[in-house]
């Protein structure tokens, strides 16, 4: 049997202890601080999260996860990992609720402040993840990102999208003339994953799914432009406008097959808890 | 999609400006050129009690994207 616990700290002040009397995960109680989360459901679904990422040995692969939860900007732009870095700037036109996040597919956008090369991603190791609330193909005819960073070429690209007006999805880990690692799925929600180790091998899931595979040729640099949410970030400006929900994504180093397994079963186990899952 | 129509006056004096801690006005611009602003629900609560609460009293037009040159797919 469950109840909540409360104890007393320093001073009179007050600790709220999860259900069943144990603390939160330093981590969970990090995020819960900087954003604002008071739900005791959000935070024991939150901090399940951290404990499943942790236990999995995915903690350490992320370098940005954010679990759009609280059902506001603010709560919405903070980086489970590290609160203190990459926290989401959010442009107007972004609508944020319980379920999710929805960028208006014309002038929303979010910066990350998070440079592939900067943090050791390169295009033999790095993964994307988004999860998307958004059935539908894109309506607009214009080509769209979900997450994105590059050149006005193609030839410097990072970055995925689910489903566009044709029915593509892609990952890119590099150029997209040799990189881009294509399927057309006939349903744009859930759990979308691209990523690629040190094999060269790239793979693009739908919910634990492996969608495409695609051998790929190493470059350079990843990208040296922060990643934008909700459209691409070609050269510092903002194009490629994206109108799907998202519920959460994360960016990082690349991930097993194994991985990615555990990774969607834990993304979605979250989301059921809070009652927004797809599948 | 219907837009709030700006000015290059108006929209030079809120382009990356930011409304609260978390958010920022960012323009477009529509397939003549003009600029225009898109605020959701929650953007038009947030704005209301601020100094660009005169943003909503501005006059909206249907806005017509730009035609996009794609170099690659």
């Amino acid at each position: 049997m469950y109840g909540v616990g409360f104890g007393y700290g320093s001073a009179g002040a007050t600790t709220i202890l999860k259900s069943g009397g144990a603390a939160f995960d330093a981590d969970a109680q990090a995020f819960f601080t900087a954003s604002g989360v008071s739900d005791l459901t959000q935070k024991n679904a939150v901090n399940q999260l951290v404990l499943d990422l942790k236990s999995n040995s995915l903690w350490t692969k992320m370098k940005a996860l954010y679990p759009v939860v609280g059902g506001n900007a603010t709560a919405h732009s903070y980086n489970l990992v590290n609160t203190s870095l990459y926290t989401l700037s959010f442009s107007s036109g972004w609508t944020h609720s319980s379920t999710g996040m929805i960028p208006n597919g014309t002038s929303a956008y979010a910066s990350t402040g998070l440079i592939p090369d900067n943090v050791g991603m390169t295009v033999n190791n790095n993964h994307l993840l988004i999860y998307s609330g958004t059935a539908a193909a894109s309506s607009s005819a214009t080509d769209y990102y979900d997450i994105g960073s590059g050149n006005n070429l193609g030839t410097v690209l990072s970055s995925i999208f689910t489903r566009r007006n044709n029915n593509q999805g892609a990952y890119d880990s590099g150029g997209a003339g040799t990189n881009r690692n294509t399927a057309y799925p006939t349903d744009g929600a859930g759990i979308f994953i691209g990523k690629v180790n040190s094999d060269l091998t790239s793979k693009f899931y739908r919910n634990g799914s492996l969608l495409s595979t695609k051998s790929i040729t190493t470059q350079a640099s990843l990208s040296p432009y922060q990643y934008y949410v909700g459209g691409f970030n070609e050269l510092n400006t903002t194009t490629y406008y994206s109108q799907k929900k998202i519920l959460t994504e994360s960016f990082g180093l690349g991930l097993s097959d194994t991985d990615v397994a555990n990774l969607t079963t834990i993304v979605n186990t979250f989301n059921t808890t809070l009652g927004r899952n797809t599948y | 999609m219907i837009g709030i129509k700006l000015t290059i006056e108006q929209k030079n004096a809120i382009q990356g400006q930011f409304y609260n801690d978390n958010c920022f006005f960012n323009c477009v611009q529509d397939i003549n050129g003009d600029w225009f602003l898109f605020l959701s629900q929650s953007d038009k609560n947030e704005i209301e009690s601020t100094q660009y609460a005169y943003l909503l009293l501005l006059s909206e037009f249907e806005y017509v994207p730009p035609i996009i040159e794609n170099p690659f797919i």
